[in-house]
C-alpha cells in the first residue's frame, strides 16, 4: 500500500508538489494523471527516496520513505528514462538490478529467466541491449523494475515514445503486476492510457491533486455533458452574462471564457449548436473554429482547470 | 557483498567496450613506441652500435698490445671492437668500402717512445660515412694519450727503466719486474685515496626542493625509467578522466536513479565503481610495467609496491574527478571542470614532460601538485629509494584524502542525480 499525506516539495520558488494526498491499494493500479510539469515525477521521486520532501509524509507498506534504504525493500521502480546498461545483455541487466534488490543465486536466475520470458525477450537474450528496438528496451526497462517481485511498483510514464503494439503489451504487463497483488502507482499524461489501465486516479495539475477517485467516480463528475470549445474573438464577461441570463440554457456551464476561447459544458451539445452559437454571437463574439468533445477525463480536466489539457 | 557485485558489473561493462579499453592502453603505448623509434631504445638489451677499429700494429710490443686492450675498454656505452690486421693496403681498401669505423696504425718503436716519453705518431684513419662512432674512437684514443701523460708524471722514472729493454737477456729479470711491481703497488696505495673510490659525486637536486627531503632527486631511474613512469602516469590520468565521465552516462540513462532507489546504500554503489576503476588502473599499470620491461628493457625495482601506490593514488584522483563532475550542471560543463583539473596537473605534474626535463623553477612547482607529488613517490618506489616509514605516511595521507573525497562525492550524488 502507498499512503501519501499532504506531501510537499519545492525547488526554490517553484512548488513542484503542493499538499498531495492519496492512497494506492494492493491489487489495484493507481493512476497519477496530469500534464508535463504537474509534479508526477517529483511525487514518484519522493516515494523512492530520490527526492526529500519538504513536508507531509509518504509510507510504503507502512514504512516511512524518509526512514532510509530499508523503506525501499520490496519497491520496484520503472523510470521514465530507459535506465539500462546498453552494452550489456538483457539477462546481465536483470541480474544486476535483481542482485541490487537482494536476490541471489538460483532464485535470481529463476526470476531472471521468468521475467525475460514474460516480456518476450528470451530469444534475444544474448544480444546487447543496444541492438534492441525502442519497444524492446521499454519492456526490458519494465522487467528490470519487477525482476525481484516488488510489493509496490512505481511506474513513471513508462510508455513515452513507444509504438502502439508495445504500449498494449506493456499495459498488459502492468495489469498482471496488479493482478498478483502488487500495489501499482502509474503516472502518465496520456488520458486514454489512464482510462484504459487505472482502477483509481488522481488528476494533478501545478503540483496539486485537483480530482481523485475511482474511474467511475470521476466519469460521474463529468456527467453526460459534452464539452464545446469555441475559438475566435470574444468578450468573456459578456458571454458569461448572456448564458446566465437565459433560463432555457441553465444546464449549460461556461467553463471558461476569455478574449480568444469560450469553453462550454452542456448535455447533448451536438444537437444544440445553432442555439449556443447564437448566444455567443449575440454577446458580440466571433466564432472561427469549433471543437466538440464527448465526456472524458479530458473534459473533467478542462472543467476543473478551465484550461485545455496539455500533454 | 554489494560493493563486489557493483565492481564486477562495472568491469563487465568495461570489457564490453574493448575499443575504449584498447585506446586507454594504446595511446601511451604508441607514445612509447615512437620514443623507442626516435631514440633507439633504452636498457641493457637494446641494440648498441659497435665501433669496428682495424689496427695495424707495426710495433708488436707489450705496450702496443696494452694500448689495444685499453682502447677496447675505453668505449663506455658504445663498445669499441679491435681487429689486428697485417696488410695496410687491404686495411685501407676495407676502410674505403666502409667496412670499419677507423684504421689505427701503431708505428715501430712505439713502446720505447711511450716508455721514454719521446715523440711518436699514432695514425688514425676514420670512416667519413659514419658520424658518431669515429668521434668516439678518436675521443677514446685522445683520452688514452692524455692518460699516458699523467702516468709519466707520477711514474715516469719507473717506466723509463724499461725504455731500453732488458740489458743482458731477452726478457726482463724477475728482480726488476718485482721491483717495478712493488713501486706500482706503493704508487697505487698513495693514489687510492684520490682515485678509488671516486672523490667526485654528482648529485642532481631540483632547485627549491631541498626542504622536501630531496624527493625529486630520489628517483635514481635512468632516462627510460623516467619516461616510462611519466607515460604510465599520463595513461592512468587520461583513463581516470574517461571513467569519471561515466557518471553522466549513469545519470542520463537513469541507472543512477535506479541505484538510488534500490534498498542498498549508495555508498556500496560508489564504492563498487571505484573498486572497479582501481582494478582497471592496476591492470593498466601492470601492462605498462610489463611493456616497459619486455618491449623497452626498462627494469624497475619495487614494482608491486609501485603498483599499489599508483593504483591507490589514481583511484583517489578519479574520486576527485567524480566530485568535479558532480559539481557541474551539464556534461559539457563537467568535462570542462574535470579537464581543468587534469590538464594543468598533467602538464606541470610531470606526467607529460618529466619533472627531470623541466626548468628548475617549474619542477619545484610541479612536485608540489598532487600529480607531481604522487609521481615523485612513484618513481622513488620504482628506483628502490623510498623509505618504508615515509611511504606509510604517504599511503595514509592518500587514503585519508580518498575517504574525504568519497564522503563528498556521496553527499553530492543525490543532488547531481536530481538535477
Amino acid at each position: 500500500m502507498i499512503e501519501v499525506e499532504h506531501l510537499r516539495k519545492t525547488f526554490g520558488a517553484n512548488v513542484a508538489v503542493d499538499d498531495v494526498s492519496f492512497t494506492a491499494r494492493p491489487g489495484r493500479v493507481f493512476g497519477l494523471l496530469g500534464p508535463n510539469g504537474a509534479g508526477k515525477s517529483t511525487t514518484i521521486g519522493s516515494l523512492c527516496g530520490l527526492v526529500r520532501p519538504d513536508g507531509g509524509s509518504a509510507r510504503l507498506c507502512g514504512r516511512d520513505v524518509t526512514a532510509g534504504a530499508s523503506a525501499r525493500e520490496g519497491l520496484g521502480l520503472v523510470p521514465q528514462d530507459l535506465a539500462l546498461y546498453e552494452e550489456l545483455t538483457a539477462p546481465e541487466n536483470l541480474r544486476f538490478f535483481g542482485a541490487a534488490q537482494g536476490l541471489r543465486g538460483a532464485e535470481l536466475e529463476r526470476r531472471v529467466a521468468q521475467v525475460l520470458a514474460r516480456v518476450g525477450l528470451a530469444d534475444r537474450a544474448k544480444e546487447p541491449v543496444s541492438r534492441y528496438s525502442g519497444g524492446m528496451k521499454r519492456r526490458l526497462n519494465f522487467a528490470c523494475g519487477v525482476v525481484h517481485g516488488p510489493r509496490v511498483l512505481l511506474l513513471d510514464e513508462p510508455t513515452v515514445g513507444i509504438d502502439p503494439q508495445s504500449r498494449v503489451a506493456l499495459l498488459d504487463l502492468v495489469r498482471e503486476e496488479a493482478a498478483v497483488g502488487s500495489t501499482v502507482l502509474y503516472t502518465t499524461h496520456y488520458m486514454e492510457e489512464a482510462e484504459a489501465l487505472c482502477d483509481d486516479l488522481a488528476i494533478v495539475d501545478h503540483g496539486r491533486v485537483i480530482a481523485s477517485g475511482t474511474l467511475d467516480e470521476l466519469r460521474a463528475r463529468v456527467g453526460e455533458r459534452d464539452l464545446l470549445h469555441l475559438d475566435g474573438t470574444f468578450d468573456g464577461d459578456a458571454v458569461r452574462a448572456a448564458f446566465a441570463a437565459l433560463e432555457s440554457l441553465a444546464d449549460v456551464e461556461v467553463v471558461g471564457a476569455d478574449a480568444e476561447l469560450v469553453a462550454l459544458a452542456a448535455p447533448r451539445a451536438n444537437e444544440r449548436l445553432p442555439e449556443l452559437f447564437a448566444v455567443v454571437q449575440g454577446a458580440g463574439g466571433t466564432i472561427r473554429a469549433t471543437t466538440l468533445r464527448r465526456p472524458s477525463l479530458e473534459n473533467l480536466f478542462i472543467e476543473l482547470t478551465g484550461r485545455e489539457y496539455r500533454e | 557483498m554489494y560493493v563486489l557485485l557493483v565492481a564486477a558489473h562495472e568491469l563487465r561493462r568495461r570489457l564490453r567496450d574493448p575499443l575504449a579499453l584498447l585506446l586507454m592502453a594504446a595511446v601511451p603505448l604508441g607514445i612509447a613506441v615512437v620514443l623507442r623509434f626516435a631514440f633507439g631504445g633504452t636498457g641493457e638489451d637494446a641494440t648498441t652500435p659497435v665501433a669496428e677499429v682495424l689496427v695495424l700494429d707495426r710495433d708488436q710490443s707489450l705496450v702496443s698490445s696494452l694500448l689495444l686492450g685499453a682502447l677496447g675498454q675505453a668505449g663506455d656505452k658504445m663498445p669499441i671492437s679491435t681487429e689486428v690486421v697485417t696488410d695496410e693496403d687491404q686495411a685501407r681498401r676495407r676502410m674505403d668500402r666502409g667496412d670499419a669505423t677507423a684504421l689505427l696504425i701503431i708505428p715501430e718503436s712505439f713502446d720505447r717512445a711511450l716508455l721514454l716519453e719521446e715523440p711518436a705518431t699514432l695514425e688514425l684513419v676514420v670512416n667519413p660515412s659514419q658520424r658518431v662512432l669515429p668521434k668516439i674512437v678518436e675521443e677514446s684514443l685522445a683520452m688514452l694519450v692524455e692518460a699516458h701523460f699523467y702516468v709519466h708524471r707520477v711514474a715516469g722514472s719507473t717506466l723509463a727503466r724499461f725504455g731500453d729493454g732488458p740489458q743482458d737477456a731477452s726478457v726482463y729479470p724477475n728482480e726488476d719486474i718485482a721491483a717495478v711491481a712493488v713501486e706500482f703497488n706503493e704508487l697505487g696505495a698513495r693514489l687510492a685515496e684520490w682515485i678509488d673510490p671516486p672523490r667526485i659525486e654528482l648529485d642532481v637536486v631540483v632547485e627549491g626542493d631541498k626542504d622536501d627531503s630531496g624527493e625529486a632527486s630520489a628517483t635514481a631511474l635512468d632516462t627510460g625509467g623516467v619516461v616510462m613512469a611519466s607515460i604510465l602516469a599520463m595513461t592512468l590520468i587520461f583513463a581516470a578522466l574517461g571513467l569519471s565521465e561515466d557518471l553522466w552516462v549513469e545519470k542520463k540513462s537513469g541507472t543512477l536513479r535506479r541505484a538510488q532507489a534500490a534498498p542498498r546504500p549508495l555508498a556500496g554503489w560508489l564504492g563498487g565503481k571505484l573498486l572497479a576503476h582501481g582494478a582497471l588502473f592496476a591492470a593498466l599499470t601492470t601492462g605498462g610495467m610489463l611493456a616497459a620491461r619486455l618491449g623497452f628493457s626498462v627494469h624497475f625495482t619495487g614494482e608491486l609496491l609501485a603498483l599499489a601506490w599508483l593504483t591507490t593514488s589514481t583511484t583517489v584522483f578519479v574520486t576527485l574527478l567524480l566530485v568535479a563532475q558532480s559539481m557541474a550542471r551539464t556534461q559539457r560543463a563537467g568535462t570542462i571542470v574535470a579537464s581543468l583539473f587534469v590538464y594543468p596537473l598533467l602538464m606541470i605534474g610531470g606526467a607529460f614532460f618529466p619533472l627531470e626535463a623541466m626548468p628548475d623553477g617549474l619542477a619545484a612547482i610541479g612536485v608540489r601538485t598532487p600529480v607531481g607529488w604522487a609521481l615523485v613517490r612513484f618513481k622513488s618506489i620504482l628506483a628502490g629509494s623510498a623509505e618504508a616509514g615515509s611511504l606509510l605516511v604517504d599511503f595514509s595521507l592518500v587514503l585519508a584524502v580518498g575517504a574525504l573525497l568519497f564522503v563528498v562525492a556521496l553527499r553530492r550524488l543525490p543532488g547531481f542525480s536530481a538535477r
